[in-house]
This record gives C-alpha cells, structure tokens and sequence, in this order.
C-alpha cells in the first residue's frame, strides 16, 4: 500500500476513533456560534433613535466580535477551543499508557513517526475542520440577519488562523506531557505543571519580594513577572486575550509550538513503551521535576505559615512540613505504593536545605535588596515618583475601543533627570527611615507592616505628606530598577525640591507645562475648588497670557511651597488630540462636558502664590478663591480633638479616648483670619504635599447654598497658621473642661 | 529465519529477558515455553519490534526488526490480551488491518468468520474471551504474513477451537511457509504442534531444541522381566529414569531406537513396547539433565 493511502487510512481509522470528541465539539460550537448568533442578532432592531444602517453596523460588529479571536467580550469559542485542546491532547496520545494499545500500534508495520504525525494531525485537523463548519455557517446566519459576509470574512478567517495557532500551542503542551508521563492521571497533572508551575513559581517569588522586601515595587520589571509568568501557554493565551495579539507573539507561539512538537516526537520516538502504567516515561526526568516541585511547595508551606504568625521558627516549620509533605506525596505517586514515602530522603533534604537559604535570603536580605543604591557612577539618570500627583491625566491612547491614560509607571520611565544627587540622598533617606522603623518594630514585626516611626509626625498629626516614594534608576547599562520608599518627605524637601523644580521632570510630569500655548489656550477653563466651571471672557491673548503665567509659576512651585498652600482653584490644560479624544468618545453625552469628570486629570491646582495667574484670570473676568470670599460664610465652626487617658470605671483598666470641643466664630474679621489659614479637603486631591493639622476640623458655614455645595464646607487649619485667637479660645476652653471634669470626679 | 543475538531488556532493577540468543527457523512451529514471568512476552514484544532491547538485536533475514516497517510487516503479533477498538467490529478490525498488511486475504477472512460461527458486525466487545481469541487468530492467519507471534493464544480456546487453529497454522504452513511462534506456560497445549521448544527460564533460554531431535533420542519403554531381573541387566542401555508397578517396569532411555530395542531384546523380557513420550516427559528429562528440576519451573 501506498504510504499516501496509508497515511489517509490510518487518519481515517484515528478520526473514527475519535468521534466522540468531534461530536463534543461540535456540539459546544454550534451552540456558540450560529446558535448564538441567531439569538443576538435579532435583538438589534431599528426604532426611532437607531436607522437601519445603525442596526446593521452593530450587527457587523457583533459578528465580527463572536468570530475574531480572543475578544474579551466573547471568549467562549476560545475556551470551547482551550478545553477541547486539553481533551484531544489526552485521548489522542492516551493509548501510550495503555499496555494492550501499545502492543496493538507498535507491532504494526508502522514507522513511528507516521504515527505521532498521523494522530498530531487528526487532534488539529478535527478541530479546525469543525471550527471552520460552524464559521461558514453562522456566516450564513449573519447573511439571513443582514449582514453581508464580505463584511465579516477577515475577521472571521483571522479569528479561525489565530485559534488555530493557539489551540496548537497548548494542544502541543498537552501532548508534551503525555509524553513524559505513563498514566492519564499523571498526564492531567503533568499538564497542569505545564500550564500553572511557572507563573504560580512567579507569583511566590513576587509574593516573597513583597512580604519580606519593604522597598520592593510592583510596578517594575522583575525577571520572576517577566519570565516565568510568560512560561505558559494558558496563561500566553488570557495574556493575549487581555492585551491583544501582536505580529511577535504570534510568531513566538508559532515557534514555540513547533518547538514543542518537536521535543514531543522525539521523546515519542525514544520513548519505552513498557513505561504504560507507570507515572513517568523517563526515569531522567523524575528527579529534575521532583525537585522543582518540592521546592515550590517547601517555600509555599513557608510563606504560608509566615503569614498566619510573622515569626521565624514558624517559617521554617512551613517549610520543613511542605517540603517533606510534597516531596513524599510525589514519592508516593511516583512509585504507587505508599511504602516508598521516605524514598530518596537524601534529595528531600537537599530540597529543605535549598529552600532555607532561600527563605534566609529573604528574611534577612541577604542580598541587601532594601539597602539597595547604586553607584553614582553607575547611574545613566534616574526618576522619582512622589506619588502626590496620581490625578494627572496624561496622553490617552487608543485600546480596543477606547481611549485610556497612559499608566503613571511609564511616565516614571520617562520623567529621568541626570541630575541624580538628589534622588541619591532622597533613597538614602527612605533607607534611614526604613532601618528606623526596623530597629523600633516590636519583636517579629516586619518592616513592610510598620509604617510610621516615632520620628515621622505624618501619622500621629494628620500631616498628608508621608510618601509612597518610587524611585527608578536607569544604569549605565541601560537596566532599570526600581525601589519603594514609604517615608515622610519633611527631612529631605531640599532635594525633593531639586528634583521636583528639574524643568524636564516637571514637564514630564505635568504635561500640562509642556504644553504649547496656543493650543492650551484654546481649550482652557477655570474651576473654583469644588466650584463650577468657568468660561474665561476676553479674547484669546488674554487667556495665552494666563496660561504663559500658570506654565512659568507651575514650573518654580516646589515642593516645599506645597506643603503649605491649599489650591484656589483649578485651570483646564488639555491638548487638542486628547480633548478631541474625550470629546468622541463621550461625544453623546457632553452637553455638561466638565461635570463628569473625564477632564479631572487635566485641571491643573491654582495656587495663591501663583500672584501672575490669579491677575491674568482677573483681566479674563475670573476671580480665583471667590469660593473662599469672607463675606459667603455666616459661621465657623471648630472642632478640637485631645486623646486622653483614663480609667474604665466598670473594667478599671486605662483606655485611651477622644474628647473634642466645639467653638463657633461669627464675626466676619475672625472669619477672614481663619478663612486665611484654612485648608479645604478638596485641596488635598490636587495637592497631597499640604501639611494640615489633623488635630482640628474646620466647617465653615455657606450664608446661602448653592448648586455645588451642602452648606457646610469642610477642612482643617494649614500647619502652623492657625490663627493665635483660635489658639487661644481652645486652650481656654481645654482648660474649662479639665474643670469640669475634675469637679465632676470630686463629687464622686 | 527469525534470529535474536544477546538479547537483553531490562525493567528498572528486573531483569527480564538475558542475554538470549536463539534462531527460528522458517516453515517450522517454535514453541516459546516458560513459566509466569520468564520472559516469554517480553522476548515476542522484542521480536515484534514493540520493546526496544537493552543490549541485542533481533532481525530478520538479516534486518533489524525495531523501526522497520518492511520488516515489521512480515509478522503479525497476538498479544496475550488483545486490544480491540471500543465498539469495534470484525469486519472493521478487518478494515483496519487490510490498510497495514497488504496480502491482507479478505475473502478468507470473512470465509473463516463464517466457519468460526462469528458474525461480521458485531461488537467485539460483546464476545466471550475465546471468541476474541479466534477473531485474533483469523486476522493473524488472513494478514498474509511470513510468521505469526501467538502470545497465550491458545489460552482460553477450548480443545475443539485449539484443533481447528492448529489445522490452520498447519495449512498455512504447507501452503505458504508459515512460521508461528507460539508462546505459552502450558507444555500439553504445544505437545502435538511444535517442532522447535525453546525453554525460558528467569530471562535466560534452557535449552532450544527440535522436538523430533528430543523425541529421536529419548524412549519410554514399558516391560515385564524375566522373574529375579532388574533393569540393569539391560547392558549398555542409558537408562534415565526408572518406575516401577508391579512386575512393570516404566524405562526412560536414551539412545537410538533401534540399538535400544536390540540391547532390550538380548535380555529376553516377558514383554516390552515403545510407547510415545509426552513433550512434558521430554522437558522432564531433559531439564533434570541439565541439573534442572523441570517440575518446579512449569508444572
């Protein structure tokens, strides 16, 4: 017989086998495809707001949808696709561990490689035959409703060759492990090594970083993401589905998959077949997995048991206790015998040995990851984020069908100064305050839990200016690392300022400052904090002048005049690509274009020191603060907070309380000195720099209510300018209440 | 011929087949013989090219049988239990060896389901143990190939069915030089059908012997002695074995036929006769000669 017919009977005789599974798939893609199709496609009708052509379009789109690849508004065809690769990857190659299969196949007058090509074939070819069946049908179904199949084609071939190349991928990793392994349930959990050890091993590693690093970041490139959680083929695939397909990836997938049939016909071809029925094919191969298996699981038992009791000993007993358990359940399985527990106690031990000095490397930085600073010279140039500025609205770029911000980590990638002294003392300073709180931590505290040292005020007075500190170095070798800072800035605002005043990075930061003039005058507006928006009146120079104004005194605002100014107002700076992009995509809904809060990161803080603005917005007809006008308020209201200690009289045990006092101020020269050093709560969304006294609450009381506001307004006083008479008042009032007090305790 | 040089397979610490080397010659029946765990399956999935050897080679006409599908399809292999495809049929087992064998006889397929009283359609499943054996046993003989490796197969085919299967191999063997090699624990099931033995013992091969070379060699005589005689006064006889009932004597005697019958008759016995010699008395002989007890290994 000639080889052709061969290879056909022999795929015929394979397909014949493997009915059962067609018939399964059939049935999952008939149902999510023209089944679904003709459910949804009705449901779009015309009516008085939507024409016909409107219907159709999002017909198409909905076509297009279900048939393209990986959309995450309809992934079923891919999971359907995802199961039925795991199934046929099994069933196909399952007769390896059957005894009487193998003496079956392999007595035949057979080469292997015809074989394995033979049954890899039939595992691809049934699917894509059936995928492309009910392609071309719900194609008819599209047409019934409307929908032209010229339309839907390219998406439709698009969706049918790129499910095709990732069914292969993990199909080709199903039969990898069914290689390796000598029994079906070996071969499942085989396969779940293959699809989860690596990212799972990432996600430990990441979860080590994390508990036991104080400055370890989440947002920067770390080999452990990078790499090993790419290291799948499931979770290659809910990657693409999220981010979507790229020419690179598809390649990548390609040439992996073919590298892993490959591998999968060699081990096929070197594979000895009395391995049917038992748990691994290759004897070689026991050892290596074993022990990248134990180790994980001797971390995980101690990150776990880390996590209930923060405490050493416990640690080591997690990981004793998950390394011993792992590796002698793997015995277990790998012998079927429970009498072979303890086989290979040499490996076992070598596995806890590893793995305590991996957890000793991170229980103790080993490694000096939290102290971490580079050479100066090895420094290209490096960025800093503050993290007070997370309301910036920065370039919007299009995904899918949406315009998003582009993330604040690549803006950290991009704001790099070479100037990096500054940036050099502000880590040195994290570390200093890190080891601080370190050396006051009560015994098993770890530092990543404390955030506060009895040096830093931010916590025990309300300051909002403790920091989540990012730094990024970029190495002369063009490396980036990255390091977390949870410190107070107060000890280092010199060099922040430095930083912070760096014309490339406070144009990088605020892109609003880099914009050009014209441009940003032509959309700008202005808004009263918490107030409403207001149309600049004159002409277009007069606002090029106020923008000119707010750029240059934006530009000189440091940090250290942050920390005690409270924004008046704020100035829209937005560029005509990204206002066009809110406006198209909120373009139904603009007739209040400002209310909603899409252009939130584009209005810029109006400070009182910025003196140029505020008259150059006086010229335009705008009075910036008139929300804070003296003459709106009838009454303030302050609140004082005092933490006491005394005794519970039923449990007579000393608890700490809060007591406050209220006082009240009507008069309108008291009302403007107050008014004078208040700091709304509102301004802390634009400015998280501002030091304010958390030991006060100022409400200020509207004469009559507006649209925007409830009649209250809320705030505290700015840190050190709370008005002498207030000081005054609340002592005396203080010591009113002690009397009280001490006269009520003396009656008792 | 069939020829397997310092064959050797080894399962982790077992060793299961060692060091065999042995020749089948072609046209003739080789029965494989040995007790549970001797290796005799495990020599038949070498020489059918299923099991990768350790050490050794297998060949045929000179060719290595592993990975030559040339080769390999001169023989068809009767595992000891046989796979049939879930809800298959006969005739679609026959299908799917026509495509693998090509002097696949089809008409003498269906012609022999007929004489076994199989129906073609249907489920294999559903067949006794020794119908599947036969069906087996028609694919194997309806493959057109030069040898036929029967692992166990009599095992479970009731004496009528052992006959009628004999009587094929025994066609096929004089119509087209069929070589079976028939493997078995069971020395009375390959008696009256094998002209070659090879004995496997613990991986190694006792002994591979042609039968007629054994029986030609090897006598029982039955006789009645003159009254006050004793077997030794047969001079010269190699006298194996001696068993007595009664004033009968059972002699197990090694030598030629005739020289035994002339030695016996200068003693002028009452009486005495040659009588046939089974395959297992044959093994018992000539095992305990070679320092073996023959009984412990397969009886």
């Amino acid at each position: 017989m000639g080889q052709e017919r061969l290879v056909v009977r022999l795929f015929w005789e394979e397909v014949k086998r493997k009915a059962w599974a067609a018939a399964l798939l059939g049935l999952s893609l008939f149902f999510a495809l023209p089944v679904a199709m003709a459910m949804v496609l009705p449901s779009y009708q015309p009516n008085e707001y939507v024409t016909m052509a409107e219907v159709i379009e999002r017909r198409v789109k909905n076509v297009r949808m279900m048939l393209d690849f990986a959309d995450g508004n309809y992934p079923v065809v891919t999971l359907i696709l995802l199961a039925a690769a795991v199934v046929l990857g099994i069933s196909t190659f399952s007769y390896l561990h059957d005894k009487k299969q193998v003496d079956l196949y392999h007595s035949l007058p057979v080469k292997r490689e015809l074989l394995f090509g033979v049954r890899m074939g039939t595992g691809l070819l049934v699917p894509a035959a059936l995928h492309m069946v009910f392609i071309l049908l719900s194609l008819v179904v599209a047409g019934a409703n409307g929908v032209a199949p010229v339309l839907v084609l390219p998406a439709a071939m698009r969706g049918f060759l790129l499910h095709l190349i990732y069914y292969l991928l993990v199909y080709s990793t199903v039969v990898l492990a069914m290689m390796m392994t000598g029994t079906r349930i070996a071969a499942i959990l085989g396969t779940a090594v293959f699809f989860l050890y690596f990212p799972m091993l990432s996600g430990l590693v990441l979860s080590y970083y994390d508990g036991f690093f104080s400055t370890y970041y989440y947002g920067g490139p770390n080999l452990w993401s990078d790499v090993l959680s790419k290291i799948s083929p499931l979770f290659a695939l809910f990657r693409i589905m999220e981010d979507g397909v790229t020419a690179g990836g598809i390649l990548w997938t390609l040439a992996f998959s073919l590298v892993l049939i490959l591998i999968s016909l060699l081990l096929y071809k070197e594979r000895p077949l009395e391995a049917a029925g038992r748990t691994m094919a290759f004897g070689w191969s026991k050892g290596p997995v074993k022990v990248l298996l134990t180790i994980a699981f001797g971390l995980a038992g101690a990150l776990f048991f880390y996590s209930i009791e923060e405490d050493l000993g416990w640690m080591v007993f997690g990981l004793l206790v998950g390394t011993a358990i792992s590796h002698c359940v793997i015995e277990v399985i790998y012998h079927g015998d429970f009498k072979k527990l303890f086989r290979h106690k040499w490996t076992m031990a070598v596995c806890m040995a590893f793995g305590l000095v991996v957890c000793m490397a991170f229980y103790f930085d080993l490694f000096r990851y939290d102290t971490y600073i580079p050479a100066e010279g090895d420094l290209a140039c490096a960025s800093v984020s503050f993290g007070q500025d997370s309301w910036v609205g920065y370039d919007l770029v299009w995904d899918e069908d949406m315009y998003l911000s582009q993330e604040e980590g690549k803006i950290l990638e991009t704001a790099q100064v070479t100037e990096t002294g500054p940036i050099l003392a502000l880590s040195e300073e994290g570390i200093r305050q890190l080891a601080l709180r370190k050396a006051e931590g009560r015994k098993g505290d770890r530092a990543r839990n404390v955030y506060y040292s009895s040096e830093d005020p931010s916590w025990s007075e309300g300051y909002e200016d403790h920091a989540w500190l990012v730094v990024c170095y970029t190495l002369k070798s063009g490396r980036k690392v990255y390091r977390r800072y949870s410190m107070w800035l107060d000890p280092v605002l010199e060099a922040a300022d430095q930083v912070y005043t760096d014309p490339v990075y406070k144009k990088a930061l605020f892109p609003g400052l880099a914009l050009d003039v014209q441009e940003a005058a032509g959309n700008v507006v202005y808004r009263e904090m918490g107030g409403s928006v207001q149309t600049l009146q004159g002409d277009m120079g007069k606002w090029q002048v106020v923008v000119e104004a707010y750029q240059e005194e934006a530009a000189r605002l440091t940090m250290t005049d942050r920390t005690c100014e409270s924004p008046v107002g704020e100035l829209l700076l937005i560029s005509d690509q990204n206002d066009q992009y809110l406006q198209k995509q909120w373009g139904q809904r603009m007739a209040d274009r400002y209310g909603h809060g899409w252009y939130e990161g584009y209005f810029y803080p109006v400070y009182p020191s910025f003196t140029k603005t505020i008259k150059a917005l006086a010229d335009c007809g705008i009075t910036a603060g008139a929300s804070l006008a003296p003459e709106r308020f009838s009454m303030i209201s302050i609140t004082a907070y005092r933490a006491e200690e005394e005794e519970d009289l039923v449990y007579k045990e000393r608890a700490e309380t809060m007591t406050s006092i209220h006082i009240t101020y009507t008069d309108p020269d008291e009302i403007r000195q107050i008014l004078a050093a208040y700091g709304s709560d509102n301004c802390t969304q634009k400015n998280g720099m501002i030091h304010r006294d958390g030991q006060y609450a100022v409400e200020l009381y509207l004469k009559e209510r507006d649209l925007t506001s409830s009649g209250i307004l809320s705030g505290r006083f700015i840190k050190g300018k709370m008005p002498e008479f207030v000081r005054k008042d609340i002592e005396e009032r203080w010591e009113e209440e002690d009397q009280k007090k001490k006269a009520v305790q003396d009656s008792f | 011929m069939i020829r397997a040089e310092d064959l050797t397979k080894r399962f982790d610490d077992i060793v299961a087949v060692d060091h065999i080397t042995a020749e089948i010659k072609d046209g003739c029946v080789f029965g494989l013989i040995g007790t549970n765990g001797s290796g005799k399956s495990t020599f038949l999935r070498m020489a059918s090219g299923i099991l990768k050897p350790d050490e050794g080679t297998v060949t045929i006409d000179g060719q290595p049988v592993w990975e030559d599908p040339k080769v390999k399809s001169r023989f068809f292999y009767i595992s000891d239990d046989q796979y049939f495809f879930p809800n298959g049929t006969p005739q679609e087992l026959m299908q799917f060896y026509r495509c693998l064998y090509p002097a696949f006889d089809e008409t003498r397929f269906y012609h022999l389901l007929d004489s076994f009283g199989l129906k073609k359609d249907r489920k294999i499943n559903t067949f006794s143990k020794g119908m599947k054996k036969q069906v087996s046993v028609i694919c194997g003989i309806c493959a057109g190939t030069d040898y036929i490796f029967c692992d166990e197969t009599f095992d479970g085919l009731d004496p009528v069915m052992r006959q009628t299967v004999k009587s094929l191999f025994a066609n096929d063997m004089a119509e087209r030089n069929l070589t079976p090699i028939i493997a078995s624990h069971n020395l009375r099931e390959l008696e009256d059908i094998c002209d070659h033995v090879g004995l496997l013992h613990r991986g190694g091969i006792l002994l591979s012997r042609e039968l007629d070379d054994m029986k030609l060699n090897l006598h029982k005589v039955q006789c009645v002695l003159q009254p006050g005689m004793t077997p030794e006064a047969f001079a010269g006889l190699d006298i194996m074995k001696t068993e007595q009932t009664g004033s009968i004597y059972t002699l197990t005697v090694r030598g030629e036929q005739e020289e035994v019958l002339a030695r016996i008759a200068v003693c002028e016995p009452v009486f005495y006769e040659l009588i046939p010699l089974s395959l297992e008395e044959i093994f018992i002989s000539e095992t305990e000669v070679a320092g073996y007890d023959i009984k412990a290994l397969i009886l």
